[in-house]
């Protein structure tokens, strides 16, 4: 099979490079960048990449799951690409700090810059270069789908970057490319089965948006089973040492009390989470915390020029498909494809078998 | 002895030396930072304008071979995926959709 002196593999770097905060001031955040290769009688020999993939990695609470400590799936699905996988902010370098969940806009900046420095780093290293029309692709599933179409939003609305970085098009799988919608899901069915995202989106839009959250507390959002874990929680999130699986068994343990024969043993019903006050749509804080939402609604506000195409499951009840139809009604099918999985599976399946499609056919 | 008149016509052609030469040294300062704007390129980096500065923190060549050995058992279609000869015979790995060919 092949020569047997030749091996295929990877060539990684973790490298800092310089971005802004979320309140805009200067910071410093990791990434990686990974090309391919080969060994040839044990000597390292680059290849020189088809195309260059900024990959937005999926959502973690652990550092050690951050693509620059670890070697991410993505990893193994882009191909002969140079890919770029950027650290978001609260994890990598920046671990101490809090992770700004669904901030989209940040989290653009942030990537743009990474792919920036990435390719000095690339060029500097690898002396092949790029291959002769070379493309750059957007990817990710589920957070990272969402980061994707920001970054995708960022290009097209800076026609200018988007011609220097002969940008292609985004291909992503089950993100929240619309908070509301996801949100209202979640109110609509009274229950879910990713419950850590509630705090994780709490934490960001008081972080973010204090402006709009002001005369509110955390407190005010949970219920009187959620706050005698929250410190608990907090705890997990903030130490970035705990996985979400981890951090949603918590909740499975501790937090959950209502229990039904309608309930299945990964579901949670949001009573058991949430303040009767903020399940309340026209309660002032609900509104509130709607009105942070939408500035992270990825429909609205902008209009593609590239093609997406989108990937979803009917049967995600973490992020529901409701999310990928209001970009599809958004937009039209001139500039977005959706294509639905091959199984009707939960999130993290679909996800997976989103990156075998990725991994077989390409962007 | 020279006359203070002449003194004065001394320094004052040494004065108007002395400024012939700040003037020409100033045009020539001028014209080299001219030529230096016009050469360099817009700052057109995107993002956050940030130049392209980055700091390697670590750098690591590993064979595919090491991450396929530790694919478990019922993912065995997927590593043969990875397995496939190539078109031309000389990769042992390849995808369906990029071959690979050496430099």
């Amino acid at each position: 099979m092949g020569n047997p002196d030749i091996k295929l593999g990877f060539r990684k770097t973790a490298y800092l490079y310089p971005s802004t905060d979320v309140d805009g001031n200067p910071i410093t955040l990791s990434a990686i960048a990974f090309w391919l290769g080969y060994f040839d009688n044990g000597v390292w020999n680059d290849l020189k990449p088809d195309n260059i993939c900024l990959m937005e990695h999926y959502t973690i609470t652990s550092d050690a799951e951050a693509p620059s400590n670890t070697y991410p799936l993505e990893m193994f699905i882009t191909g002969n690409t140079l890919t770029i996988m950027p650290d978001y902010i609260g994890y990598g370098i920046t671990k101490e700090l809090p992770h700004p969940y669904l901030n989209h806009d940040v989290c653009a900046i942030n990537s743009i810059d990474a792919l920036t420095a990435g390719y000095a780093l690339f060029n500097d290293r690898n002396r092949h270069g790029m291959s002769d029309g070379w493309k750059l692709y957007l990817a990710g599933a589920s957070q990272g789908a969402s980061n994707a179409i920001a970054i995708h939003k960022y290009l097209d609305t800076h026609p200018e970057l988007a011609t220097k970085w002969n940008f292609a098009s985004s291909n992503c799988s089950s993100g929240p490319y619309n908070p509301v919608a996801t949100i209202d899901k979640y109110l609509a069915d009274g229950k879910v089965v990713y419950p850590v995202v509630f705090p994780l989106v709490m934490k960001n839009m008081f972080d973010s948006y204090p402006e709009i959250m002001d005369g509110f507390t955390e407190e005010m959002a949970y219920s009187q089973n959620y706050l005698t874990v929250k410190s608990e929680i907090d705890n997990m999130l903030a130490g970035k040492q705990h996985n979400t699986d981890a951090i949603n068994k918590v909740f499975m343990d501790k937090v959950r009390t209502t229990v039904d024969s309608t309930l299945a043993d990964n579901e949670i019903y949001l009573t058991d989470i949430l303040s009767p006050e903020i399940l309340d749509k026209e309660s002032p804080i609900c509104k509130a915390l709607y009105q942070c939402l939408e500035k992270n609604d990825l429909t609205k506000g902008w209009t593609p020029i590239h093609p997406m195409k989108l990937h979803y499951s009917s049967q995600d009840m973490v992020v529901p498909q409701e999310n990928s139809f209001a970009i599809l009604e958004a937009f039209g099918n001139n500039i977005v494809t959706l294509e639905q999985s091959s199984i009707p599976a939960d999130h993290t399946t679909t996800c997976s078998l989103w990156m075998v499609e990725l991994f077989s056919k390409g962007f | 002895m020279p006359s203070l008149a002449f003194i004065g016509r001394l320094l004052h052609i040494n004065y108007l030396n002395y400024m012939k030469k700040k003037i020409y040294m100033l045009s020539i300062i001028l014209l080299m930072v001219s030529i230096t704007t016009a050469c360099t390129p817009e700052n057109d980096l995107p993002g956050n304008e940030q130049p392209p500065t980055y700091e390697n923190r670590g750098e690591i060549q590993l064979p595919m071979s090491i991450f396929l050995n530790n694919i478990p058992a019922e993912y065995a279609a997927f590593k043969n995926l990875w397995q496939m000869p190539s078109h031309n015979g000389k990769m042992p790995l390849h995808w369906s959709w990029v071959t690979p060919t050496l430099n």
